[in-house]
């Protein structure tokens, strides 16, 4: 199982306010000075993880305290030229946010060569309230997504001279991307919450990652390996699935529980959003929708229950932290601990090839992440070896 | 108590599209072309109106159950169905109603042909920018939780709640949940962006050669009487009307004034 270490770049800690922490945050409270200090620290820990064997996620978003990355690519320029070793996976390029596929294709062939072929390209599709600061109509994003992936796919892979694109969506007279990228193929990646998603994935082959789920993954995983052996006749590999967890490791038990306590904010601060943006036209079909308006009087839709092994459900804001670490929110533990965990989970959501880690959640200092990461490199993640292939009993529905 | 949608009884075909139609009344034709919450015969400005007009009003393709083929993206692609819509069904000299997003649309269609059309009402009609690069000419639909939509759509909040049923959805039929749920995605792919007006629009509307009553809630709190004025002063000859204790929604807050006032138009 390969590990890639993630964080949110997330400035929200280091202040005081109450309320949504996106779009509407007066960009006063963000003091640039503590912004490049988050930075430092955060380009520290990943060159950390790099010398240590890790690989390394980055993200973005927009007009939001919770991610200092509004662009990906960007970040991901610096890393490259940071680091030596360490595969570097964008996850991703908000597409929601971004109104040219070939600039994205362009500047992630250059990201490759400066490092030196090491990138693996997510692009996302966005979250549900990236559409009102992008302004992109968030009624057939999920076709425009389609249309914009195919289209830097194209444009990475093809090398010999321009083509036109006369999309529904995009229009070019000549794609042309000089230079190529370092890879003949850059390895495609895309997240998701829904077997929509994960069947698309399939179909197209490309990597699929699914973030803070609980057994919510399993279903998603499920559905993923039933579609790609309907379409390619085989075994989806576990190398095409990815789970993304918060984790913490330490010394001791009660000093993993400590860190394990700091951290938790962080899950529910996820969901400081507001109303109107927590679910616009598009992102749900109508019929969905529907269903729950007819459930949730006033047409507020509550943050769905984190599931558990058993079929239960747990809400993040109130559950234990040893609840956080059975469903893959929060690991925590001792090396030994967290690798017993890790596989329990991995197992019980039948199994997956990359685990995206996130280390810094919340008030967690600097120098305890850099503790928990080395401890995870040199102690948990060469045990990986004893994990056996997971067997895979549960029957696969339709 | 209710909802401002409900399912027509008929519908009519417009090349590929389905469109779910009430059709009621009789008298010369009336083609009303509803906001992002539909439109119902049960509501009592279409009663009043059937008794002098025969009421034709559609739900636009992708609200209540009219279909919605890919490339329909714009009101700009709505005015020509609905101009297809009059070709159709042989219309001549009719009296056009829009209110709000529907008034949008209804401006539109007037701006490419008039041919068939005798009069056009525009009630709190949204579809133009007027002001400055940094106002929103519009209020943002879409900033707004459901729960504060009849604060937003209604003068008197009474009357707001109850045209949402109370906001209890769980009490309404499933089709007109459904509707409300599936309007308001297809208010978004037609109106997001730009923010509820099409650029074009503006330097159009002195095309319109009818007769226009451009009708207005005097505390609409989507779009001012300040820009209600500026549309009527757009378009050659045009009346300005304005309710007095009436927002967004006149046709649903003022029937009695919503018809009289067309009515009166109509017999000038």
């Amino acid at each position: 199982m390969k590990s890639w270490h993630f964080s949110e770049q997330a400035y929200t800690p280091y202040t005081d306010f109450e309320g949504p922490i996106r779009l509407t945050v007066p960009s006063e409270i963000v003091d640039p000075k503590m912004v490049l200090q988050i930075k430092d620290w955060r380009l520290e820990e990943w060159c950390q993880s790099d010398e240590l064997g890790l690989n390394i996620m980055i993200n973005e978003h927009h007009a939001t305290t919770n991610t200092l990355s509004t662009s990906v690519l960007q970040d991901l320029a610096v890393v490259a030229r940071a680091t030596k070793k360490a595969r570097l996976l964008s996850l991703g390029v908000l597409v929601t946010n971004r109104m040219d596929p070939l600039r994205v294709a362009e500047e992630a062939a250059m990201i490759d060569i400066l490092s030196r072929g090491r990138l693996e390209l997510g692009l996302v599709r966005g979250a549900n309230w990236e559409p009102f600061s992008s302004n992109i109509n968030p009624v057939r994003a999920r076709e425009r997504y389609e249309e914009f992936f195919n289209l830097v796919v194209k444009t990475l892979s093809t090398t010999d001279g321009p083509f036109p694109w006369e999309g529904e969506f995009f229009q070019y007279r000549s794609v042309n991307c000089i230079p190529r990228p370092w890879q003949r193929k850059v390895p495609m990646w895309i997240p998701g919450h829904s077997t929509d998603s994960a069947r698309w994935a399939a179909r197209n082959d490309i990597t699929f990652a699914t973030f803070l789920c609980g057994y919510l993954a399993k279903i998603l995983f499920d559905a993923y390996r039933d579609e790609y052996r309907k379409v390619h006749a085989r075994e989806a590999p576990d190398e095409k699935l990815a789970y993304l967890s918060c984790l913490t490791v330490a010394g001791s038990e009660q000093e993993a529980e400590n860190r394990a306590q700091i951290m938790r904010p962080y899950l529910a601060s996820i969901g400081r959003i507001q109303q109107w943006a927590s679910n616009p036209p598009g992102y749900q079909s109508p019929a969905f929708y529907a269903k729950a308006l007819k459930k949730s009087r006033r047409g507020n839709i509550a943050g769905p229950l984190i599931p558990t092994k058993d079929g239960g459900g747990i809400d993040i804001a109130t559950c234990s932290l040893e609840d956080l670490r059975n469903t893959g929110m929060l690991i925590w533990g001792t090396p030994d601990t967290v690798l017993e965990k890790l596989k329990e989970f991995r197992e019980g959501v039948g199994g997956f090839g990359h685990l995206l880690f996130m280390p810094d959640c919340h008030r967690i200092t600097h120098d305890e992440i850099m503790d928990s990461v080395k401890l995870y490199a040199n102690e948990v993640v060469p045990r990986f070896e004893d994990f056996q292939p997971v067997e895979r009993r549960q029957k696969i529905s339709a | 108590m209710g909802y401002m949608y409900s399912k027509a009884e008929k519908s009519v075909k417009i090349n590929d599209i389905d469109l779910e139609l009430i059709d009621v009344g009789s008298g010369p034709a009336l083609l009303y072309l509803h906001p992002v919450d539909g439109v119902s015969a049960k509501l009592p400005f279409i009663e009043k109106l059937s008794g002098q007009f025969r009421v034709l009003a559609p739900s636009h393709p992708g609200f209540g159950t009219s279909t919605l083929p890919t490339g329909v993206i714009t009101p700009d692609d709505l005015a020509y169905i609905y101009l297809d819509l009059l070709d159709r069904l042989d219309l001549e000299d009719v009296t056009l109603v829009g209110s709000s997003f529907g008034g949008w649309v209804a401006a539109e269609i007037a701006t490419k042909s008039t041919k068939r059309l005798a009069r056009l009402v525009l009630a709190d009609t949204t579809g133009v920018k007027f002001g400055s690069h940094l106002q929103q000419d519009v209020t943002d639909y879409f900033q707004v939780a459901i729960e504060g939509l009849p604060a937003l759509l209604f003068h008197d909040q009474k009357i707001g709640l109850e045209a949402f049923n109370g906001l209890d959805f769980s009490s309404l039929p499933d089709d007109e949940v459904l509707a409300f749920a599936r309007n308001r995605d297809s208010f978004c792919l037609f109106s997001y962006n730009p923010n509820g007006f099409n650029p074009a629009l503006k330097r159009r509307l002195h095309r319109i050669d009818i007769p226009t009553l451009v009708l207005w809630g005097e505390e609409d709190k989507i779009v001012p009487v300040s820009y209600g004025k500026q549309f009527a002063e757009s378009i050659p000859g045009a009346i300005f009307n304005t309710i007095p204790a009436c927002g967004h929604y006149s046709h649903i807050e003022k029937p009695d004034e919503f018809t009289s006032a067309i009515i009166g138009f109509a017999n000038t």
